[in-house]
């Protein structure tokens, strides 16, 4: 029998517009897996010719999500490009400003985007509030959220909607999926910090815009350093950062990580979120500079899910093929020569579960996504990436934290190579970052008692030509703009971004990117309905805006 | 046809009223004025350095406003003097001036030193373009600037002109386009003036009539002389 | 009647159309307050805020929480076009905790790709399902630029590929208002600065119906908020500006309540970012800072409850509330005496100066040739 088609679009709870595909046979279980964005905006050709220092605050537009992250990659590539370093003051601000970003991001994508394929709404409705108070006990010595009282009003606040049949955001979902794997008690403890988080998350905000400006979108970043120079050397600033700070971080020790645990215990053996790893290289950047010396994170990749080995990246060998992405192009090109020419061929007719509809023409072009590759291979990039070449590299924080969770949960290191270990390693990941962010605030407190320099003055000479890059870690994984600068005015611009890495198409040797290798072999339950299919590409946690730009 | 001779010989022998004498040289006192204080609120370059008490920005650009209005108010007497003043019909004869290609040509060559400067009006097309565009530019120059400035005063006429002016400005697709044209007339100014000062001082030399007198006195006594002697 | 009497029974009677809607939900706004013991007074307090931030006399306040009590009988679709999601994150970063947020927690947010949980035939369902149940009564708020090039092939949208284009003039037909949400889909936004490849445009340029735009890049939560909240009230537009910018919010420029003004005036700039007046807070005109052009209220609003904001935090504002700002206020960190000319890397001054030069050049070389043409014919 020939194999059925599944489409979903839009694909909801993750930033933008993104279309997956998916063949199943008789049995349900998928053979091939497509994915593709549907929106192009064309940031790099209208960044060609601006003045460089627009560059960041330009770029930043790309998303309102990972917000920071382009607005960084944007003003680094340029002070990369024309030999500026900023003050170490700057510097530290500016990772400070990348930790409140993370502290603020994974909450969000965990509770607000992935949660509601872990957490069924509707059967928290049948739990009993003080069983659920007293479980959330053993998750975590000092639960958040999950007092009796608090539990029973979130439960009757949830009732309104149902009984109704009015779900509001909640409805026409995918409620009594065998998939789902929580008690009732233990979805009414994830529904609890569901709206818990939302409050949080407005306050991880605030500790970002004290140096930042605002959140979304700062505005406090400038080619040669940081401009809040106020705030950094207010004494009642300092300690209102502290102070959320300690808020969002009680969150993650006392909640996230608690709900982690208590999904690693419910859906340990749940087959959908076992698998969902195709693509098994690992691609990690640097990032979270913790004092002159130290950084949290280190860069590198590994290979084969191999541990044991560690490489380090080099730059020259990552490119973009668009193949079967909707541009202009015969091979490869390198990013600081790379071209967004584009050239849409569209969509055909199809049959699919559902009855026709338009289908992705997937021996030709069908994505606006490029398919970025290091030395032709794909390679997956975010947390867990971020995480395995830092356990490879013996970074003794990481192998401490991931240590620490499997004996917690009792899973083997391989169980990391899953959906589950890509959703646990993002909470891993942020949790590390607000264990140690104190000591990049520390580093910023005992510095500005001596130096309270953020930024240094540069010139660009307009006879001459300037390349610079940024090659860093952010939310999603690793983030690397390329700017070439001629006139004094920008010359090229290429974005190659962790979405793009993840989320592209097949390429010119047939190699696939990690959502599409991801899905292979997954079961769907019912393919009308496909949650398995949610549940793994929203364990990457994607953003279209970025991945296409 | 024209006959050349009998037209210097038609040219007035008086060319300004007191009142529009007086508006010239007002005008390009404050403009002069409006430049240098433009200049600064474009990029103030003094600084009172330790004080918040001298409002230093601020007193430049109550000059410029002051400037302003009184340029405003002297174009808009200048304008009512070229259709309906009493001497205005010279300057209305150089409308046709500007119409004639063969006046365009002759005047172009007589810059050039070939032949000599002909015309109906007092001005030659190419002086006669040099006052409209300078005119123009006091034009833009005004409305631009009070767009700009009913965002800084919003009573009296700020707040009567404040409807009209936004209307104005989301014409234009925003302040910061206003300001960038109201910007730009300035280098308007500052290219123009030049030329307009030495064609005035050049005219006179070259074919022996009024200029720089004529804006004070009024009378062209240089053209009668010239008319006498061809007489003699 | 006097203009207050008027407008106070036209808010009144609002209330009553809503009052006679159906409710969506089998619960009011009151008793789901009461529920997370939120007290009546908070309420209030959170009422009056209101009232207060859209300039409204405080008699208005007891109308303002009876509409949030009616919220929930206006359904809302969002819809996401050409955009960063920014929008949508500073809509859930609403403030005055607990009491905005349940009020959006419970309005009826019928459709917003970001929050819900259906995907795929289930979100289209939702979404044709509710412009149909609610036909003429829901409130279509927009993020993201509309691409138009191509026939809008840029961007697509469900299972049929629907462009985004005739996804939101289709949505627009029976809408009972229309909220542009940022100025992605105010002004066009970024995709749409030059070049605009894409074709990008304002929802209010490839729709009939009237729209508001609610400009920012993004708007603070209050502003999306705040000109909800008086549609709510008034069920009409609010006062409007040339671009259809709410005046309550958009009614000031940056420059007109900025904490720095004072240094402004006085002539007192930061010359360069960290130096000594950046750290004592001084005007940041001379690093490009476009508050004087730039018509918004985060010199006062700020964002992330009053945290802080561009002006602040020591960088310039950017115009980010001003239609094709990127275009127009660029370079966005040099004042406008260094302005871009049409994208080549001159400026204004140095084109002026050149010029100039040229002027005077040409007039000495005109001069020294008629002192030799004179010598020649005399
Ligand atoms: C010859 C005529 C004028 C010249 C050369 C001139 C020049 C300038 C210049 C160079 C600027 C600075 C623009 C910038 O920031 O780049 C300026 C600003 C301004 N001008 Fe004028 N201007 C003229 C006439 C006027 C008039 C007639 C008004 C009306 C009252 C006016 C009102 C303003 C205002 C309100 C500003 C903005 C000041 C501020 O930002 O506080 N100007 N002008
Ligand atoms: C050397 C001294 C100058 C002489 C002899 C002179 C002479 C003249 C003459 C004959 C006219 C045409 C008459 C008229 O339209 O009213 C004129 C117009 C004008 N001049 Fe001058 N000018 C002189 C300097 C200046 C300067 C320094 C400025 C400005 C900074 C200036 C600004 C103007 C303006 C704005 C007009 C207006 C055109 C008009 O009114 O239609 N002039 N000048
Ligand atoms: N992919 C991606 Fe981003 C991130 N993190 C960035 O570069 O999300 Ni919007
Ligand atoms: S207006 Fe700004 S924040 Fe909103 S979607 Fe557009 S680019 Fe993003
Ligand atoms: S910082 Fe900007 S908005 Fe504030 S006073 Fe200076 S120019 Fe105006
Ligand atoms: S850049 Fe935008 S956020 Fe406000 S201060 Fe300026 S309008
Ligand atoms: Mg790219």
């Amino acid at each position: 029998m020939a194999n059925k088609r599944v489409v979903i679009d839009p694909i909801t709870r993750i930033e933008g517009h993104l279309r997956v595909e998916v063949e199943v046979d008789e049995n349900n279980v998928v053979q091939k897996a497509y994915s593709s964005s549907t929106l192009w905006r064309g940031i790099e050709l209208i960044l060609k010719g601006r003045d460089p220092r627009d560059a960041g605050l330009m770029a930043q537009r790309i998303c309102g999500v990972c917000t920071y992250s382009h607005y960084r990659a944007g003003v680094e590539a340029v002070e990369d490009a024309l030999g500026v370093e900023p003050p170490y003051n700057a510097k530290l601000v500016r990772s400070i400003l990348n930790e409140s970003l993370y502290m603020h991001d994974h909450i969000v994508h965990f509770y607000h985007l992935h949660g509601l394929d872990w957490v069924d709404v509707v059967s928290a409705l049948s739990a009993d509030p003080k069983k659920a108070s007293e479980l959330a006990f053993k998750y975590s010595d000092l639960p958040i959220s999950t007092g009796t009282a608090e539990l029973m009003a979130v439960q009757q606040r949830v009732k309104g909607f149902v009984e109704k049949g009015q779900l509001g955001p909640f409805a026409n979902a995918y409620w009594g999926n065998k998939t789902y794997k929580f008690s009732p008690e233990q979805n009414l403890i994830a529904l609890s910090h569901y709206l818990k988080a939302l409050e949080v998350q407005r306050t991880a905000a605030q500790m970002f815009a004290i140096f930042g400006a605002k959140q979304p979108h700062p505005q406090s970043l400038v080619v040669g350093g940081i401009t809040s120079v106020m705030d950094v050397l207010s004494p009642a600033r300092l300690s209102e950062w502290l102070t959320k700070y300690k808020i969002v971080k009680d969150f993650i020790d006392r909640a996230y990580y608690a709900d982690i645990v208590m999904a690693a215990e419910a859906f340990g053996t749940e087959e959908s979120v076992l698998g969902g790893l195709g693509v098994k290289n690992f691609l990690s950047g640097e990032s979270m500079m913790l004092n002159r010396t130290e950084n949290l994170f280190e860069s590198g990749y590994i290979k084969d899910g191999d541990l044991s080995k560690v490489y380090d990246i080099d730059e020259s060998l990552i490119d973009e093929d668009v193949t079967h992405a909707w541009y202009e192009g015969e091979k490869p090109l390198k990013p600081y020569d790379g071209e967004t020419v584009p050239n849409y061929t569209g969509f055909v007719d199809g049959d699919t579960v559902n009855g026709k509809a338009k289908i992705l023409d997937e021996k030709a072009k069908y994505s606006w996504v490029k398919a970025p590759r290091y030395d032709k291979e794909a390679f997956e990039v975010g947390p867990l990436s971020n995480l395995l070449v830092n356990y490879a590299r013996g970074n003794e924080k990481v192998i401490k934290a991931v240590g620490d969770f499997l004996e917690r949960t009792g899973l083997p290191v391989g169980a990391l190579f899953t959906t589950l270990g890509r959703t646990a390693a993002r909470m891993l990941q942020v949790k590390l970052i607000s264990d140690n962010a104190i000591i990049t605030f520390n580093s910023l407190v005992e510095n500005i008692k001596t130096d309270q320099s953020t930024y240094t003055k540069f010139e660009i000479d307009p006879n001459k030509e300037y390349k610079g890059r940024f090659i860093g870690e952010v939310p999603r994984g690793t983030l690397s703009h390329w700017v070439r600068i001629k006139n004094g005015l920008i010359e090229n611009y290429q974005a190659v971004v962790p979405t793009t890495w993840n989320a592209g198409p097949i390429d010119a040797n047939g190699v696939v990117g990690p959502y599409e290798a991801s899905l292979v072999g997954l079961k769907l339950e019912d393919p009308k309905k496909p949650l398995e299919v949610l549940r793994i590409i929203h364990s990457f946690d994607p953003c279209m805006a970025c991945s296409v730009h | 046809m024209n006959n050349p001779d009998t037209q210097i010989v038609d040219h007035p022998t008086f060319v300004y009223s007191s009142m529009n004498r007086i508006l010239h040289w007002l005008r390009a006192v404050v403009i002069t004025g409006l430049t240098i204080t433009g200049f600064y609120i474009a990029s103030p370059f003094l600084s009172p350095e330790g004080s918040t008490d001298k409002l230093l920005f601020a007193e430049w650009a109550m000059w410029h406003y002051i400037f302003g209005f009184i340029l405003l108010t002297a174009g808009l007497l200048r304008i009512y003097l070229f259709f309906f003043g009493k001497d205005s019909k010279g300057e209305l004869d150089s409308v046709k001036d500007v119409l004639s290609v063969r006046s365009w040509t002759t005047q172009l060559k007589s810059y050039f030193f070939v032949g000599e400067l002909q015309k109906k009006g007092i001005y030659g097309p190419l002086q006669f373009i040099t006052y409209v565009m300078i005119m123009l530019l006091v034009i833009v120059a005004s409305v631009t600037g009070l767009v700009l400035y009913v965002h800084v005063y919003h009573l009296g006429i700020g707040g009567l002109l404040y409807d009209p002016m936004r209307a104005i400005e989301a014409w234009m697709g925003g302040l910061a386009m206003v300001r960038y044209v109201h910007h730009i007339t300035m280098w308007g100014f500052l290219i123009f003036i030049p030329i307009h000062v030495y064609l005035v001082i050049w005219s006179a030399i070259r074919f022996k009539h009024g200029a720089l007198d004529v804006m004070f006195t009024g009378y062209d006594y240089h053209l009668k002389k010239e008319k006498e002697q061809d007489q003699a | 009647m006097n203009g207050f009497d008027a407008l106070y029974s036209k808010a009144e009677e609002r209330i009553r159309i809503l009052s006679e809607l159906p409710s969506t939900k089998n619960k009011t706004i009151e008793k789901l307050l009461e529920e997370k013991g939120v007290q009546r007074r908070d309420f209030m307090k959170w009422a009056a805020s209101i009232t207060a931030m859209l300039a409204l006399p405080s008699q208005f306040t007891p109308l303002f929480a009876d509409v949030a009590k009616l919220a929930d009988r206006l359904p809302l679709i969002w819809l996401h076009m050409a955009e960063c999601t920014g929008c949508s994150e500073s809509l859930i970063r609403s403030d005055a905790p607990t009491v905005d947020s349940l009020i959006f927690e419970h309005i009826s947010l019928e459709y917003h790709e970001t929050l819900m949980a259906a995907a795929g035939w289930q979100a289209e369902e939702i979404l044709d399902g509710a412009m149909h149940k609610y036909k003429g009564k829901y409130i279509l708020l927009v993020e993201g630029g509309v691409p138009t090039a191509m026939d809008g092939q840029y961007l697509t949208l469900g299972p049929q590929a629907k462009t985004g284009l005739s996804v939101v003039t289709e949505a627009a037909k029976d809408a009972a208002a229309i909220f542009s949400i940022g100025t992605c889909s105010s002004f066009g936004g970024i995709q749409a600065a030059a070049p605009n490849p894409t074709g990008a445009k304002g929802v209010d340029k490839v729709v009939k119906q009237p729209v508001i735009n609610v400009p920012g890049c993004p708007p603070s939560a209050k502003n999306i908020v705040g000109t909800l909240m008086h549609f709510l009230l008034f069920g009409t537009l609010p006062a409007l500006d040339r671009y259809s910018r709410p005046k309550w919010a958009y009614g000031n420029r940056i420059h007109d309540l900025c904490e720095r003004r004072g240094h402004f005036d006085a002539g007192e700039f930061v010359e360069s970012f960290g130096d000594e007046g950046a750290k004592a807070g001084w005007c940041l005109y001379k690093q490009g800072c476009k508050g004087p052009y730039t018509f918004n209220n985060c010199s006062i609003e700020r964002f992330n409850q009053h945290t802080h904001w561009p002006v602040g935090a020591g960088h310039g504002c950017m115009g980010c509330s001003e239609p094709d700002f990127w275009d127009t206020m660029g370079p966005l960190e040099q004042p406008l005496d260094s302005h871009l000319v049409m994208g080549l890397n001159s400026t204004v001054d140095k084109v002026g100066t050149t010029l100039v030069t040229a002027t005077v050049i040409g007039i000495g070389a005109h001069a020294v040739a008629s002192l030799f043409m004179n010598k020649k014919e005399g």
